[in-house]
């Protein structure tokens, strides 16, 4: 299980192509001889009494080809990169969600995200709130005046409020590209369970008893199991989404999602198995887009003034000020 | 009345350990989350290239990384500008104190003495973490 390269996508439909062709020479030379005069009939060839081309071994075999070809395309139409090489990204948001927050952890611990904190995460001793409130409460208790107030006031303090919203828009990120990796990561299960149990199935044609297969496609549920792993209570708007997800019914999603490959012909095996990889892309298409409606709440909760640090002009505006503006404004303790 | 000499002087010290300390320190730590973030620019093609949906063309894969990388780019530039207007406040901090300095030769030489090592250790917060006061280069996406 995991990541497939290109390579053995393809490797693997062209052994269920192989596979087709083999179990319509082998067991259905009968409906293969009349599928290839149909298509003849369709395509004008001359049947072989009229001059047309003798259906021997050879030309079967290169229409069966023409009929089977285009399986491995159904496979590596999922070349996708490696998903662990995501893993480095949703470390990186996670250790700053953790720098900001270090609490941020302890929201996770029981989901199933528990402990996404990479272990070389950064880990401030003295958080940068903590930092903030040093300031405030020591190192500029003694000064007064306009400048100092609005220092405190409109500067600090406010860039003490941004950083919790900072560190929470940090986790939705990380958690928002974890389900697009669990998506990638379901998707080469899935196509790779969906390529496995073709072959058996069409391996069952041999006999006079064919099978079926079950593939459970994990991938129509990738996205939401992990959306819905974010605690509802701790990180700022990251909990939004999981409250709003507890009515989906995810239980009834995962259950729809085992499926079967069967056929009793190699052509209903394989159109089965077709159905089963359009069911994949659809998943794919649909659990995207439960990230984009999850990016999207964000975004409508997210206000700039949330996340964004004001300026610092009470202060900055008094550089280079002389002495009697900064007594006026941004003074030292007064003596009693 | 306004504080003078050896009293100021220890005012503008704990003022000069915001500006020259705490402030930059703050303004490292912002600077290298904002860099981390950026970093993450690296791996958009493996996260997001391939299959029927390349990255940022068509389909819910395309729009997921418009809007993710939206958010993303905008995550990046609140943590650099954060990163900017704090050493932008430190370097602002540590002129209001040479102005206090140059205008009181008293408070002017006991602070002299209080930072003739360096900023005096029992006033530096979040010492243990021991943060450069240079911040590494912020990244902004525009």
């Amino acid at each position: 299980m995991g990541y497939h390269s290109v390579a053995e996508l393809g490797q693997l439909g062209g052994q269920i192509r192989d596979k087709a062709i083999d179990v319509c020479f082998r067991r259905e030379i009968v409906e293969t001889m009349n599928r290839i005069r149909e298509v003849a009939e369709e395509e004008g060839v001359p049947p072989v009494d009229e001059g047309g081309p003798v259906l021997d071994e050879a030309r079967i075999k290169w229409r069966l080809h023409q009929f089977y070809d285009y399986i491995p395309d159904l496979f590596t139409q999922f070349d996708y990169p490696d998903p662990a090489k995501m893993q480095g990204c949703i470390g990186s948001l996670w250790s700053v969600a953790y720098a900001l927050v270090p609490e941020t952890l302890g929201h996770f611990a029981n989901t199933p995200l528990k402990d996404p904190i990479p272990a070389n995460a950064w880990h401030l001793k003295d958080s940068v709130s903590s930092r903030i409130g040093q300031i405030e409460g020591n190192l500029l208790s003694y000064w007064e005046g306009d400048a100092a107030d609005g220092f405190k006031n409109e500067y600090l303090d406010r860039l003490k409020s941004t950083v919790g919203p900072q560190a929470g828009l940090a986790a939705v990120l990380a958690v928002a590209l974890a389900a697009h990796q669990r998506i990638r990561q379901t998707t080469f299960d899935n196509i790779w369970d969906v390529g496995q149990q073709t072959l058996a199935a069409l391996n069952g044609l041999y006999s006079s008893n064919p099978g079926s297969g079950k593939v459970v496609l994990s991938v129509l549920t990738s996205a939401i199991s992990v959306l819905m792993a974010i605690p509802t209570d701790g990180l700022s708007f990251a909990g939004l989404y999981g409250l709003g997800m507890a009515g989906v019914g995810l239980a009834d999603a995962v259950a729809a999602s085992t499926k079967l490959i069967s056929g009793g012909t190699v052509q209903s095996v394989i159109n089965s198995m077709s159905d089963r990889i359009a069911d994949i892309l659809t998943g794919i298409e649909q659990q995207e887009q439960e990230i984009c409606d999850f990016l999207d709440k964000i975004s409508t909760q997210l206000r700039p003034e949330d996340l964004t640090v004001p300026s610092p002009k009470p202060v900055t505006d008094l550089a280079g000020a002389d002495v009697n503006t900064l007594r006026a404004k941004f003074s030292g303790r007064p003596t009693s | 009345m306004a504080v003078t000499g050896d009293a100021l002087a220890v005012d503008l010290s704990r003022l000069a350990v915001v500006g020259s300390v705490a402030l930059p320190e703050i303004g490292y730590v912002y600077a290298r989350l904002n860099g981390e973030v950026a970093g993450t620019a690296s791996g958009d093609l493996d996260a997001f290239m391939g299959g029927a949906t390349p990255k940022g063309y068509g389909g819910a894969t395309g729009s997921m990384y418009t809007k993710w990388s939206g958010l993303r780019d905008e995550l990046q530039n609140v943590l650099g500008n954060a990163a900017n207007g704090l050493q932008e406040a430190g370097h602002a901090v540590m002129s209001i104190v040479q102005t206090y300095l140059n205008s009181d030769d008293r408070a002017k030489a006991s602070f002299d003495q209080k930072w003739l090592h360096g900023p005096p250790p029992d006033q530096v917060p979040g010492a243990e973490d021991q943060l450069p006061t240079t911040a590494p280069p912020v990244v902004l996406t525009r």
